[in-house]
């Protein structure tokens, strides 16, 4: 065998072929460093063989830096949001939340979940499992044991599950030949809701960054970067050293846990935004823009006032004015339209002299008045700094409108 | 009736008339004709009614019987004469009677997936009408989910490939009873992530491969281990999908298809269309330099007869070999006058269009190639159908099934390359029982004067085997990653006709290398990589440059030539032509694959200048054969882009060469080479032919050098160097072989001192073309009748001291693909059969001492090399052939 194998892997070294990591050794650590001799854990049994989880609790009041973990707010908007409403009848308790290692990020049947973390909230705490795969023969055991751990759940939490965790696991199941167990299971996949919150403020949406950033965690030494899990697991593989891992468990922990804190820190500030102490005013025009989305206008209305009353970025704060406007002229209410754009006008918008002309126009009949403010729009887009591609863009419109507006104007005079 | 007209004018024009070597007629065909299958579902028999099927041809029929058999079966018949039919037929009828069951159809181009979809669609949508079940489905056909709703009958027909939109996607793999593809999207999209499609998977029942001809060589080999993947993640899900294949004519169809799925296949053949009468005429251009064995250039010729068929109103096809051919041709019919329109005969030209003429006359004649955007391709194939394009240039990219409806004529500007694609290329002009008309025009190129002058060889024999190789240890061995990556192997399987023993040896080299991870008794998959994405199905590497050119104040991208070409088609100020206009290349950026051209007239084309040496790495086989012996084995060949020649326009005179700075590329590859025996160049050099020996320059040799030497200051005469530790070249300004007597040769006056540099320099200028050099020429253009593959897959080298053979003269032929495919293997077994046509080739040819067409070019001092060649010939050709 040696010598076939020297000779194709001669044969294909003269092919150039270069794949795989180079030197690849065979360290014999395997029995020293077993991963039960380096986590606290145990050996569960399924009728594919046993597996090895790790098994965490963690007090109802436990604080991920300064989120509580308890789901104290009502997942109301979040339920609207994600057009669920089952998510805001389901008993906490009855949510999972789960998080995968994986062996790439690549997707596609040849991915492995090694480690898949899920935690429930319980009477008195959140119990956190971690089921691990020590070699990919137990898979089939590892995915068994997950199985009974997820009986009766009804909502499955995650951060970027939808696309990633989920269909991976239904993978994994398939190819073990098992039928996925999250057909028909309400899922909370966290990533869009925090882009929608924080894609203004926050130059990343990844969980790792808005712990620290919304929650204040500060992660330990004991953290792994994520790009280096695959890696560590291939060594532990290879080498049976199970060490490292001790770290990938940790990692996977924590973004469990934060996953429950960051439900909780969303859904209260999205029921009570205004009351909301943490909040940025930047995040409160993001929930706004949502809720009137969702129809609340009211409630829009007066987070856009609020938010627009502290300190912004000129870009939010004219996206803020422009969303504003817009949702009172549709509810027809132009004092306060006309104010804000005025407001915005008062900034250069030319779309709020469009919007000035059009309402002197079509619902004062005063022509003049909206001929004046359409030619302040025309002056404007002619100073010479004004972009060109966005003059042409206007200028078509303006000088249409201007047209217009002249021959009504002479008509109403005849 | 224009045709006939055409033909006898053809014929009394003794310009023409005496070019044409050969005159065949392929008979017509009458129709065989069978009644529609009794146990035909209704709604079928009702749509085949509905589009005027009453009865099926005979291979149809043979198709339905031995499909419903439960055969894997490959369809060989014609072009145009209703394959479509053949499987749609079959696979429709088990879809409507099992509303579970799926197909899947693979084809090789998008294009070709998007043109069947709609054909099947027409098709089914008649099905629904008859049913009563639905009035029209929305015009906007490119959303599947409106099939959705159109069809009750629940026969979504999808095509799912690369462009397919992501948000689509779900619903078609849900939904989808009929998926048209391509094996690259198979390979990399959906077998990967075959979990997403268990389903699909679970109720496969056909397997539809059409147009497999397209499958060899590479892309071939890539396929059958595609399909090895394929079969095993069905078989993961429980199904035995049946294969349906279709290929043009090709020497050994059944032997392509069963190489391909690795199953037994029953073969139909047997082609019941009708076919009207077509002229096959194979045209030599006359001879304009009998010296130089100089022929009239077969593309003006082609023009010539492109000029007379598009006058006589007749819609003609001229397909060209190359890209570049393509756009000459197109300049040229563009270029003349011959569009007057008021000059057809008919007057069918609207006269209002007088003022707009030019542009529109140019419209009507378009090019038709790879390079050229889709969308751009979709219009043309779209006007050849509506008869708005009179004449369209085209590459082999028209060859496969793509639906241009029949043309009146087809010219082939130069052989094609192989007997399969002349037929298939011939195949295009005929529409139904109407007369029509193919003509071959030769060029310079040895293949097709072979075939001028032995036509007898092109209409009797066969056509080309078409080869793979899908055990090609690379090829196989990126696959079984997909493999793995998509299910472990376990101890004792099998891949395809790998078997464990084999299989296990590339499982092991994958594990040491650390992509596998081997426990109880499997193979794991472990790595973060995809490895699908390390793989193009396809001969040409997945990467591509991007050809721009300057728009306003930004660069737009026009075009594009794969990663490979690009050193010799897009160097820096190469010139490029797209479209019939010319470009010059400004800069090439490799690491960003893109290169930058400008628009330019210029009144010259550039040719590559390329520089090759070549390494043996394992000898695989060897045995003497006449006059020497024969091998074959892995070698490496290292190939340079060093430079680029101007050539100008229509006189093909030689404007100056440059320098160029590119990296060069290694090819490990197979090789077939043939070493002279001592004895063979003993027995040469007796009889003065053997032009190989650099340095017996007689006894006055030594004296005569240093004197030149002396004489010139011991410098280099051309780059004025001056001798260092080791003494300069002397170089006989005519080649020493040139004269009769030494003293002649080596007489002071003729001799020159050089530095080594600048002497390679001139010997490759004035460089005699020795006999090795002209068999390797012939060999080289004559291999691929032997193989079914294109001249660009094989290289040719010749070296009278190789490294391939301690030092022997050696004749070398090789695949131009890494690891090699199977031609030097399939040359080394044919090695008599080549020889003795080289001979006959040589022989035959009427130039005197060598020409393009035998033994390759004369040198610039006229030296062709042709009686050498020949006596080697004469040395290696069997007695007993």
């Amino acid at each position: 065998m040696g010598s076939r194998m020297e000779s194709l892997s001669d044969k294909l070294k003269s092919l150039g072929v270069k794949i795989g990591a180079n030197d690849i050794s065979r360290v014999t650590t395997r029995r020293k460093y077993p991963i039960e001799k380096i986590l606290d854990g145990d050996f569960i049994q399924t009728p594919y063989g046993q597996v090895f989880a790790v098994e965490s609790n963690y007090p109802l009041e436990h604080h991920q830096g300064a989120g509580l973990i308890r789901i104290e707010a009502s997942l109301d908007v979040i339920a609207a949001w994600a057009n669920d409403p089952l998510l805001g009848e389901i008993d906490p308790t009855e949510f999972v939340f789960l998080d995968t290692e994986t062996s790439g990020l690549a997707g596609g049947s040849g991915t492995y979940a090694f480690l898949i973390g899920a935690g429930r909230f319980q009477e008195d705490g959140f119990r956190l499992v971690q089921f691990f795969m020590r070699d990919p023969i137990e898979e089939i055991a590892q995915l068994v044991a997950l199985l009974s751990f997820l009986s009766d759940y009804r909502g499955l939490v995650t951060f970027n599950g939808k696309s990633f965790d989920v269909p991976l696991l239904n993978t994994r199941f398939i190819t073990n030949g098992e039928r996925p167990p999250f057909s028909g299971i309400t899922h909370l996949d966290l990533l869009p809701l925090a882009r929608r919150l924080w894609r203004d403020r926050l130059p990343s949406r990844t969980l790792s960054f808005l712990e620290e950033a919304i929650l204040g965690v500060k992660r330990t030494e004991e953290d792994v970067p994520g790009w280096l899990i695959p890696t560590l697991y291939f060594d532990y593989l290879r080498t049976g050293d199970a060490r490292p891992l001790k770290n990938v468990f940790y990692h996977n922990a924590m973004d469990i846990v934060s996953l429950a804190a960051l439900l909780n820190h969303m859904a209260s500030m999205l029921e009570n935004p205004l009351e909301d102490t943490q909040s940025h005013a930047i995040d409160q025009i993001a929930i706004a823009k949502l809720l009137e989305e969702l129809g609340q206008l009211d409630e829009a209305a007066q987070l856009y006032a609020f938010g627009l009353d502290q300190d912004l970025p000129p870009e939010i704060s004219s996206t803020a004015i422009r969303r504003w406007s817009f949702m009172e002229k549709r509810r027809e209410n132009f004092t306060l339209a006309l104010k804000l754009w005025q407001l915005a006008a008062d900034s250069g918008e030319i779309y709020a002299f469009i919007e000035i002309a059009k309402f002197y126009e079509h619902h004062q009949k005063e022509y003049l008045q909206a001929i004046t403010w359409t030619k302040k729009a025309i002056d404007l887009i002619n100073v010479p700094n004004f972009a060109r591609y966005e003059r042409q863009h206007w200028f078509l419109e303006l000088d249409h409108r201007l047209n217009r507006l002249e021959r009504k104007l002479s008509r109403s005079e005849d | 009736m224009a045709l006939s007209s055409l033909l006898s004018h053809w014929q009394a024009e003794p310009t023409i008339a005496t070019n044409i070597v050969e005159w065949h007629k392929l008979a017509k065909r009458s129709a065989r004709l069978v009644s529609l299958p009794e146990e035909l579902h209704p709604s079928l028999i009702a749509a085949l009614q509905a589009n005027n099927i009453k009865e099926l041809y005979s291979h149809q029929a043979e198709s339905w019987r031995l499909i419903n058999a439960g055969q894997d079966v490959a369809i060989v018949t014609g072009t145009a004469s209703g394959k479509t039919l053949c499987y749609n037929l079959p696979v429709l009828n088990r879809l409507l009677c099992h509303p579970e069951s799926r197909a899947l159809y693979l084809f090789p181009t998008k294009a070709l997936a998007q043109d069947q979809a709609e054909t099947l669609r027409k098709f089914v949508k008649s099905i629904s009408i008859r049913d009563n079940q639905i009035l029209d489905p929305p015009q906007k056909s490119s959303y599947e989910i409106e099939f959705l709703e159109s069809f009750p009958i629940n026969l979504i027909i999808s095509v799912y490939d690369g462009d397919t939109p992501s948000y689509n996607r779900p619903s078609i793999r849900e939904n989808a009873r009929i998926i048209l593809s391509n094996p690259d999207m198979l390979h990399a999209g959906i077998l990967p992530h075959h979990t997403r499609w268990v389903d699909f998977f679970r109720d496969l029942d056909f397997i539809v491969i059409d147009e497999i001809h397209a499958y060899r060589g590479v892309f071939g080999s890539h396929v059958a281990n595609v399909i090895r993947r394929l079969k095993r993640i069905a078989a993961f899900y429980g199904a035995r999908p049946q294969f349906i294949m279709t290929s043009a004519t090709i020497g050994n169809p059944v032997e392509l298809a069963e190489g391909l799925i690795e199953e037994k296949v029953a073969l139909i053949d047997q082609n019941g269309s009708a076919r009207g009468l077509q002229h096959f005429l194979m045209y030599n251009p006359p001879i304009v330099d009998k010296e130089l064995g100089l022929r009239r250039s077969a593309l003006l010729e082609s023009v010539r007869l492109a000029e007379d068929l598009i006058q006589y109103n007749i819609q003609t096809i001229v397909f060209g070999r190359a890209r570049r051919t393509i756009e000459v041709i197109l300049t040229y019919l563009k270029g003349n006058d011959h569009l007057d329109q008021n000059q057809f005969p008919g007057g069918v030209i609207n006269k209002s269009d007088q003022f707009e003429q030019s542009p529109q006359a140019i419209d009507e004649i378009r090019g038709y190639r790879s390079g050229y955007l889709a969308n751009t391709r979709r219009i043309i194939e779209r006007g050849l159908r509506q008869g708005d394009i009179r004449a369209v240039v085209a590459t082999n990219a028209l060859e496969l099934g793509i639906d241009i409806g029949g043309m009146g004529a087809a010219i082939l500007a130069g052989y094609p390359g192989s007997i399969a694609a002349t037929w298939q290329q011939a195949g295009r002009a005929g529409r139904g029982i109407l007369e029509s008309l193919a003509v071959m025009v030769a060029t310079a190129n040895p293949l097709d004067q072979f075939l001028a002058h032995h036509p007898e060889y092109f209409f009797e024999r066969s056509p080309e085997r078409a080869l793979i190789n899908p055990d090609n240890l690379l090829i196989l061995l990126w696959h079984l990653r997909c493999a793995v990556f998509e299910m472990p192997f376990g101890d004792g399987d099998s891949f395809g006709s790998v078997d464990w023993d084999k299989l296990s040896q590339f499982l092991e080299y994958l594990d040491g290398v650390g992509d596998l991870h081997h426990s109880g008794g499997k193979y794991f998959w472990m790595s973060d990589r995809y490895p699908a994405e390390d793989v193009s199905l396809r001969s040409a590497s997945p990467e591509r440059v991007l050809l721009q050119k300057p728009d306003l104040d930004s660069w737009v991208t026009f075009g594009e030539v794969d990663f490979e070409s690009a050193p010799w088609m897009v160097h820096p100020n190469a010139v490029y032509l797209h479209e019939a206009r010319s470009y010059l290349v400004e800069q090439l950026n490799l690491d960003e694959r893109i290169a930058r051209l400008r628009p330019e007239n210029l009144d010259y084309y550039t040719t590559p200048i390329t520089e090759t040496t070549v390494k043996l790495i394992n000898l695989i086989d060897q045995s003497d054969v006449t006059g020497g012996t024969k091998s074959y084995g892995d070698i490496q060949v290292t190939t340079r882009v060093k430079g680029y020649r101007k050539v100008k326009w229509y006189t093909h005179e030689n404007l100056g060469q440059d320098e160029l700075d590119l990296p060069p590329s290694d090819l490990t590859t197979m090789g077939y080479w043939i070493t002279l025996s001592e004895k063979s160049v003993s027995l040469l050099r007796e009889s003065g032919l053997w032009s190989n020996d650099p340095n017996r320059y007689g006894s006055n040799w030594a004296l005569q050098r240093e004197r030149a030497r002396a004489r010139d200051g011991y410098r280099c005469q051309i780059c004025g160097a001056q001798e260092g530790d080791h003494a300069f070249h002397v170089h006989h300004k005519i080649p020493f072989r040139a004269f009769t007597t030494l003293e002649e040769a080596n007489n002071l006056s003729n001799l020159i001192t050089l530095c080594p540099n600048c002497h390679n320099q001139v010997e490759a200028a004035v460089r005699v073309h020795s006999g090795l050099s002209g068999l390797a020429y012939a060999l080289g253009n004559l291999a691929p009748i032997f193989l079914m593959c294109d001249d660009r897959d094989l290289g040719i080298h010749s070296d009278p001291k190789s490294p391939l053979d301690q030092g022997a003269p050696v004749v070398l032929i090789y695949d131009r693909i890494p690891a090699g495919i199977g031609f030097s293997q399939r040359l080394y077994e044919l090695h008599n059969e080549i020889i003795a046509s080289a001979y006959k080739l040589v022989k035959d040819c009427e130039c005197l001492d060598g020409c393009p067409s035998c033994v390759g070019p004369g040198g610039e001092n006229g030296w062709g090399g042709k009686k050498e060649t020949l006596a080697i010939l004469e040395m290696l050709i069997s007695k007993r052939v």
